[in-house]
């Protein structure tokens, strides 16, 4: 029996779209085998330019590019460079639009554009990008209906947890009523180190930093904004709710001090940093968790509780980020529409 | 009729018995009680559950002779009597406007506070405060919007409890 094609056009080449390059290089046989699902990477874009081959690249080559020069315009034969991803959407041929480029929570571009021109141009897409989803969830998914395309966006929310997809296929026919979670492993871990070790805010968010868990410039963790992405994407896809980042009250965790956190400690309770979506209102701040509650989870590790009708409180727990990590949810995306696309 | 109860009582020895004896005088029999040691509430008190069978005008003198000896009833039938909630409040509190906010929280209605653990931060470090509040006749959630109006009010950050 022939096996099912789909061509793939993976923009952003980070830590991100690299774990992509290197899942699929890896499954690629088994998802053959498992899901008569072919997948083939047909263009690969990054600041520098793109790679394009409308007979597949080689996956291990491409890695091997950007690991020596950084570029992955210096693909052997079928680098361009200086190409932008609208230009790469054009010149390639793709079926379905992986978009992982970095977020941008100011105006959502250029990965807006992007998935836009992927729809129109009548292709799936399927992105771990939360800043358009925050901003224009509504757009977006229009668009989507409108072109009678596929879109899926799982990575965008606690990473490898399953979220999304758990809410609309597992728990499908339960109404949720209200959703609570830690989305951001970064300050997850620097909320359990505090605990833990006493230690105050400044030297553990350097530490988070020199271990590569958090970024040269925190601001978007640990003042909640990636958190408010996060819980606005679920409100929006999950709850059927019309919000955006602007209607999140948010409080970060920059003026927690180790005083609070063994405060806290005292009585049992830790610290973190919840978002929620309860009775119409979107918040992300530190709220108090008791010690052996499913939300007590330490390191960078990811919750959310999700209150249901039908199934009462579901909780699932799951590494929120990491280049593999997160693949995995978007390898889980593709193969769900791969899967839908053969039937 | 039977009767379910919890109640917190303090952790000192014949206590139990200030529940025990005047229902056993009246003649109510106690069938079940169950000690939550491993379960303390902020000041120290351990819940306890009962279940009593007795007439109803004896279940009612019984719960009466609890309330007179000062026992705090938390729940009647797993309808809640009284709720418990922990805050922290960070900032920079002086203990003059630690004062005012506790009071404006205290002079809430169906509003206690139950404890308050106060850490006033050493030089450039911000104060911080835990308060332990309990709400009655289902207060709790215009409660929390108040003290967190209050503590708005203040310039306070209120970590409250998931």
């Amino acid at each position: 029996m022939n096996s099912n094609k789909m061509r793939l056009c993976l923009l952003g080449f980070g830590a991100v779209g690299q774990g992509v390059a290197k899942v699929i290089q890896m499954k690629h046989d088994e998802l053959i085998e498992k899901y008569n699902l072919d997948l083939e990477i047909t263009a690969i874009s990054d600041r520098s330019g793109a790679a394009i081959n409308p007979d597949g690249l080689d996956l291990q080559q491409a890695l091997d590019t950007k690991e020596e020069t950084g570029k992955i315009k210096d693909y052997p034969e079928y680098g361009v460079e200086g190409i932008d991803g609208l230009e790469v959407l054009d010149k390639a041929e793709y079926d379905c639009l992986v978009e992982a480029t970095p977020t941008n929570i100011e105006d959502g571009e250029p990965t807006q554009s992007h998935i836009l021109k992927a729809m129109n141009d009548k292709k799936d897409v399927v992105t771990s990008n939360k800043g358009p989803l925050a901003l224009n969830f509504k757009t977006l998914i229009e668009t989507a209906r409108k072109n009678n395309v596929k879109f899926r966006f799982e990575a965008s929310v606690g990473g490898t947890m399953p979220v999304i997809n758990l809410a609309r296929e597992s728990l499908a026919g339960n109404n949720i009523h209200s959703v609570q979670g830690i989305l951001n492993g970064t300050t997850n871990y620097i909320l359990s180190r505090m605990a833990n070790e006493g230690s105050e805010y400044e030297p553990t968010l350097k530490e988070a930093q020199e271990l590569g868990i958090a970024e040269t410039n925190p601001y978007q963790d640990v003042e909640g904004l990636d958190a408010a992405c996060k819980i606005v994407i679920i409100a929006n896809s999950l709850m059927g709710w019309d919000v955006t980042l602007k209607d999140v009250k948010r409080t970060g965790i920059s003026k927690i001090t180790s005083n609070a956190v063994q405060l806290a400690l005292k009585d049992g309770y830790l610290i973190k940093l919840v978002a929620e979506a309860v009775d119409g209102k979107l918040t992300v701040g530190p709220m108090l968790v008791k010690k052996g509650s499913p939300f007590a989870v330490n390191g960078t590790l990811n919750v959310i509780t999700l209150k249901t009708d039908l199934s009462e409180d579901v909780t699932v727990v799951g590494i929120g980020a990491g280049s593999i990590e997160t693949a995995s949810a978007i390898l889980s995306d593709i193969i769900s529409i791969g899967k839908y696309n053969s039937n | 009729m039977r009767l379910k109860l919890l109640v917190e009582i303090p952790d000192t020895p014949g206590q139990l018995l200030t529940i025990l004896q005047p229902l056993s005088s009246l003649g109510a029999n106690v069938s079940t009680i169950i000690h939550e040691h491993d379960n303390r509430t902020s000041d120290g008190k351990i819940p306890v559950h009962f279940t009593i069978d007795g007439s109803r005008q004896v279940l009612k003198r019984g719960m009466d002779i609890i309330r007179e000896n000062a026992i705090d009833i938390v729940q009647i039938d797993d309808v809640l009597q009284k709720e418990t909630q922990t805050f922290l409040v960070l900032g920079d509190i002086t203990t003059g406007n630690i004062m005012d906010t506790i009071h404006a929280i205290d002079d809430l209605k169906d509003v206690k506070i139950a404890s308050v653990d106060l850490n006033i931060g050493n030089d450039l470090q911000e104060s911080v405060c835990k308060l332990t509040v309990e709400t009655r006749n289902h207060r709790k959630l215009e409660a929390l919007r108040q003290i967190q109006e209050i503590s708005d009010n203040n310039n306070l950050i209120l970590i409250k409890e998931i």
